[in-house]
């Protein structure tokens, strides 16, 4: 596991570490007010990637992007979770298509098979691209996983958010180079997960008094 | 100020501000008027791009090449035969909540002002992924269209509808994430150094001389590949595409199906002009075909026997988005043929779905084992249905059997005889998996519980009768612009 924790106890290394950590959190919590939690913290980690990544050399630039990131990923988005949340009737835990350990398992083992992946890809011109690689790629399959084995609509919407945290911690490297695929993948986490998602979210709950996709049932072949 | 200067500022802004203002607009017919005079306009300015060179803005980021004018020309005329029949479509929904004649539930409809508007906002952002060279700007574009385009799907307010929207947005979006790491990677894969900003358009990154990292590249196609190739509804990404056509109002699946994925396609053949232009074109290639075989593969399984007419044409789509990636993947050897049936699937899919809604308003059902005696009930639709499964299953004289043929002989020249003979042999189970059900659609008695027939509305017949039309004119014909048009397309990314 060489690459991602090469720079000791720097915060970089600190925080790429939380953001492991929360993922395999996410893959093994089964109350959502927790995994909403999660999601703000994991948030407010990848809020501040971009001035972690400056190396002490941020300017004005990366400070207002880091602030807006924040508010969004830590503020805004967990928020309109929780009041999605809040308006849905209680829900028992536990529905989902693979068990909690069995997906956290899953996860520790891709985020192995990212290392692995990192180690054979030839060394990017940015180096801190690969040493992001691994946690960012570990990241995007969490979501993936989350979205796929969870039967509840918004835990579903939890792995898309997991996916993009994913895709934007691929960006970051990217943050000084004044490329537009920060703001991109924010783009996509609005849009999306929070505007469209949550609205279908609250149809889906009134129409079928439940948000367990195993309800949709009437389109098969 | 030059024409050339306006013409793709005012394509983008036109439906950009007609969808605002169909928000202000309380009354239906102007609305409607509204929608068929954007979709007139845009049209035209369409048109105007074939003769007068569009100016370019922001080095790529607005810029008209030969593959994005087919693709906005197909689109802009696909979207005013759509905007003709919706007028007459949206005359016809009753208004209120109403019974779903399915589960026998209660649903009314999203707001027409609200539909409307979605609709000149999916024109508005297939416009904008036609009309950059900019990957960045292209998955913007793309990225729009899913999410403009589910309340589209969820028209109808009911269970089933709602279903496919969800899955629509689910997968779509996971898709359009994955195609967002593959442009991610691509930017590592063409730096050259740390903090290098890499120019994110077409012309920028094929000109990279050999200083592209290949296995950064490859995984980036990888990406890319299956991120717009869910979008495209490519097996084994497919699962939204039948449930979302199926479910969605007939001329919103004519859209999806002629138009969207058609922008899908745009990202795949943008990849593919710079893994050619990099030398990467014999991985890429590879990896088309074998996405193109298994998805013709799955669209043959499900196609016979599938029972429902709606889903039927959904598979039909799979199968044509395989064919596109096949004939991506042959490259020049299956000429202008690919290209041509991009154009031909687009304008059958479209005539089909329209049709699909005329039969579904007359027998409330899908059910192809349920529909019989068309030729007396709905006589014109009979007609127009029957040549539409005639012209997309390929069997000559229409242009989907000029492509097709095309692609079979760029297969045959490259010397891949087994492809070619499976390319053939599922072509014609298809052929027999569509064409049997449409018989029996089409002739037998007119079930007993059937009211009289009434006059067909000509808006509801006459944009599938163009359509048609067109996609036989051009298997007896192409014109010399045409064929200009599609080998300059066709040269951008097709691997010689």
């Amino acid at each position: 596991m060489t690459g991602i924790f090469s720079d000791g106890g720097s915060a970089l290394g600190a925080a790429l570490g939380l953001v492991v950590i929360s993922d395999f959190c996410l893959l093994g919590v089964e109350r959502r007010r927790l995994s909403i939690r999660l999601i703000g913290l994991q948030g407010l980690v990848l809020g501040f990637m971009p001035l972690l990544v400056s190396g002490g050399g941020a300017d004005v630039h990366l400070w207002v992007t880091a602030v807006v990131f924040v508010a969004i990923k830590a503020g805004l988005l967990p928020l309109l979770l929780w009041r999605t949340y809040k308006k849905l009737p209680p829900q028992p835990p536990g529905a989902f298509y693979l068990g909690n350990t069995g997906s956290t398992l899953l996860g520790i083992v891709a985020f192995i098979f990212s290392l692995w992946l990192n180690s054979r890809l030839e060394m990017a011109a940015n180096p801190l691209f690969s040493q992001i690689f691994p946690t960012a790629f570990a990241t995007i399959f969490s979501g993936l996983l989350l979205i796929i084995s969870r039967r509840m609509a918004l835990t579903q919407i939890f792995g898309y958010l997991v996916m993009e945290n994913g895709i934007y911690l691929l960006s970051v490297p990217m943050a000084q180079e004044s490329a537009i695929w920060l703001e991109l993948s924010i783009l996509m986490d609005i849009l999306v997960a929070s505007f469209v998602m949550g609205i279908a979210l609250t149809h889906i709950n009134r129409a079928f008094d439940s948000t367990d996709v195993e309800r949709f049932a009437s389109l098969r072949d | 100020m030059s024409v050339s200067l306006v013409l793709l500022p005012l394509l983008l802004l036109l439906p950009l501000s007609a969808a605002a203002a169909c928000r202000f607009i309380l009354a239906d017919s102007p609305r409607r008027a509204l929608l068929v005079l954007t979709a007139a306009c845009e049209l035209v300015l369409a048109g105007a791009t074939w003769f007068v060179e569009p100016a370019s803005f922001g080095g790529e980021l607005l810029c008209l090449d030969a593959m994005g004018r087919l693709v906005l020309s197909l689109t802009c005329a696909l979207f005013f035969v759509a905007s003709l029949y919706a007028v007459a479509y949206l005359k016809n929904e009753q208004p209120g909540t109403r019974r779903d004649f399915y589960q026998n539930l209660h649903f009314s409809n999203t707001p027409e002002a609200v539909f409307t508007s979605c609709m000149l906002l999916f024109l508005a952002s297939a416009v904008l992924a036609a009309a950059t060279r900019h990957l960045g700007l292209l998955w913007v574009g793309i990225e729009t269209t899913t999410v403009v385009s589910a309340p589209l799907i969820y028209f109808h307010r009911h269970k089933r509808s709602l279903e496919a929207a969800w899955k629509y947005l689910l997968i779509c979006s996971v898709g359009i994430g994955l195609a967002l790491i593959g442009n991610l990677l691509l930017d590592i894969s063409m730096q050259s150094e740390a903090g290098q900003a890499v120019d994110m358009s077409v012309s920028a990154l094929s000109a990279n001389d050999g200083g592209v990292h290949a296995g950064w590249f490859k995984t980036a196609f990888v990406f890319l590949l299956i991120g717009y190739g869910a979008k495209m509804g490519i097996a084994p990404m497919h699962t939204w595409l039948p449930d979302a056509h199926s479910e969605a109002p007939s001329l919103v699946s004519a859209l999806l199906s002629g138009a969207l994925l058609n922008c899908a396609f745009l990202g795949v053949f943008r990849a593919q002009e710079v893994a050619l232009a990099v030398g990467f074109a014999q991985f890429s290639s590879t990896l088309l075909l074998v996405f193109g075989f298994f998805s013709m593969l799955i669209a043959t399984l499900f196609i016979v026997n599938l029972g429902d007419f709606k889903r039927m044409l959904a598979y039909s789509s799979v199968e044509h988005m395989g064919i596109l990636f096949i004939s991506l993947g042959v490259g020049l050897a299956a000429g202008r043929g690919g290209l041509l049936h991009m154009i031909g699937h687009s304008l059958v899919k479209a005539a089909l779905f329209l049709l699909s809604g005329n039969i579904l308003a007359r027998y409330h059902t899908k059910s192809c084992h349920d529909v019989s005696g068309m030729a007396k009930a709905l006589p014109v639709t009979s007609a127009l249905w029957m040549s539409g499964i005639i012209a997309i299953t390929g069997t000559p004289p229409f242009v989907v059997f000029i492509s097709e043929f095309s692609v079979l002989q760029g297969l045959l020249a490259k010397g891949l005889f087994l492809p070619a003979g499976i390319f053939l042999v599922l072509l014609g189970i298809i052929f027999v998996g569509m064409i049997t059900p449409t018989l029996h659609m089409c002739r037998g008695a007119i079930p007993h519980d059937l009211k009289p027939a009434g006059r067909e509305a000509p808006l509801l017949v006459a944009p599938s009768a163009c359509l048609i039309f067109a996609a036989l004119a051009l298997g007896l014909f192409l014109p010399d612009w045409l064929r200009v048009a599609l080998d300059s397309a066709a040269a951008q990314a097709f691997q010689p």
